[in-house]
């Protein structure tokens, strides 16, 4: 599976990896991909760049803590310890890399590309990612369209 | 990253079932064989259930371009039925539970964080992992196995 990756595609999992590793997370969690697909083209042309994002899920993040009645202030993860652990993948970027390769099935194509992964991404329904996009006004319906 | 542990962790260990995707355990193998993964012991089965004819099969459909994938639970129909009980008695979840499925996640890494700092606080103060691990009521080995990487190496 992992060899039909485009050297692209590649190093937006492996940035995502790093990412969770440098945030001490033990897991690598779609939102890491959304993060480390910044880069693209789609997301360059709505003007989210990577500092976007990252706002965007922390406001996510303090939004659904209030819902109970929690402030998360001095727990932000501003200064994050480093984890010494390999992270795995959790199950929201599993879905959207399963989710991913199935559309570039659909799609007829071999390879799969950064943007197949985008769009695995983006076909998450439910869950930080398209919470987040909503947050930064972004239509995630027109976004898919785009891809 | 280490490429065979993204697969182990993708598509779990090689010849063992591959949750949404087709994939023969001979094609996994030799992808594995050709990043000089080791290929060590297979996990315990995923799905139990032990509630007998009690357990109900679950589609957790994903659906993607028109094509179903289906992920089957057990489900104990019995705990099921109390859940559903339980939270309609005695919370306040609002009518669309979005907004408290997303707080539970928060608070789940919020957990995760506040633990994290605490535990190298701790350590730094003196505490033992014996009286970490008690004062957070789970087991020494747990709370070492989780933390004792992650402070040794914030320490060098």
């Amino acid at each position: 599976m992992f060899e039909r990756f485009t050297k692209d595609a590649r190093a937006v999992v492996h940035a995502a990896v790093s990412d969770a590793k440098a945030t001490g997370q033990s897991t690598v969690e779609a939102e890491h991909l959304l993060l480390a697909l910044a880069t693209s083209p789609e997301l360059r042309s709505l003007g989210l760049d990577r500092e976007r994002l990252a706002d965007a899920l922390i406001e996510e993040e303090r939004r659904s803590l209030s819902v109970v009645g929690l402030s998360a202030e001095n727990y932000q993860q501003r200064k994050p310890a480093s984890s010494a652990h390999e992270p795995r993948f959790g199950a929201s970027a599993k879905l959207a890399l399963q989710r991913g390769v199935k559309l570039a099935q659909l799609r007829g194509g071999r390879r799969f590309r950064a943007q197949d992964l985008l769009a695995g991404v983006l076909a998450a329904e439910h869950g930080r990612v398209p919470r987040a996009l909503n947050l930064v006004g972004i239509d995630v319906d027109e976004l898919r369209g785009r891809i | 990253m280490d490429a065979c542990h993204a697969l182990r962790s993708l598509y779990g260990e090689p010849g063992n079932a591959v949750q949404g995707a087709r994939s023969s355990s001979r094609s996994t193998r030799s992808v594995w064989n050709a990043l000089g993964c080791a290929v060590g012991r297979s996990s315990s089965p995923r799905f139990e259930c032990s509630g007998g004819d009690n357990c109900i099969t679950e589609a957790n459909g994903v659906t993607t371009g028109g094509q179903a994938t289906e992920q089957p639970r057990l489900t104990n129909r019995g705990s099921s039925t109390r859940v559903d009980r339980m939270v309609v008695q005695s919370t306040e979840v609002p009518e669309d539970p979005v907004d408290a499925l997303a707080a539970v996640g928060a608070m789940r890494r919020l957990a995760d964080r506040v633990e994290a700092a605490a535990v190298s606080q701790a350590i730094s103060d003196g505490w033992t992992w014996a009286q970490i691990a008690e004062a957070l009521g789970v087991t020494r080995q747990a709370v070492h196995k989780k933390h004792a990487r992650r402070v040794e190496s914030a320490r060098d």
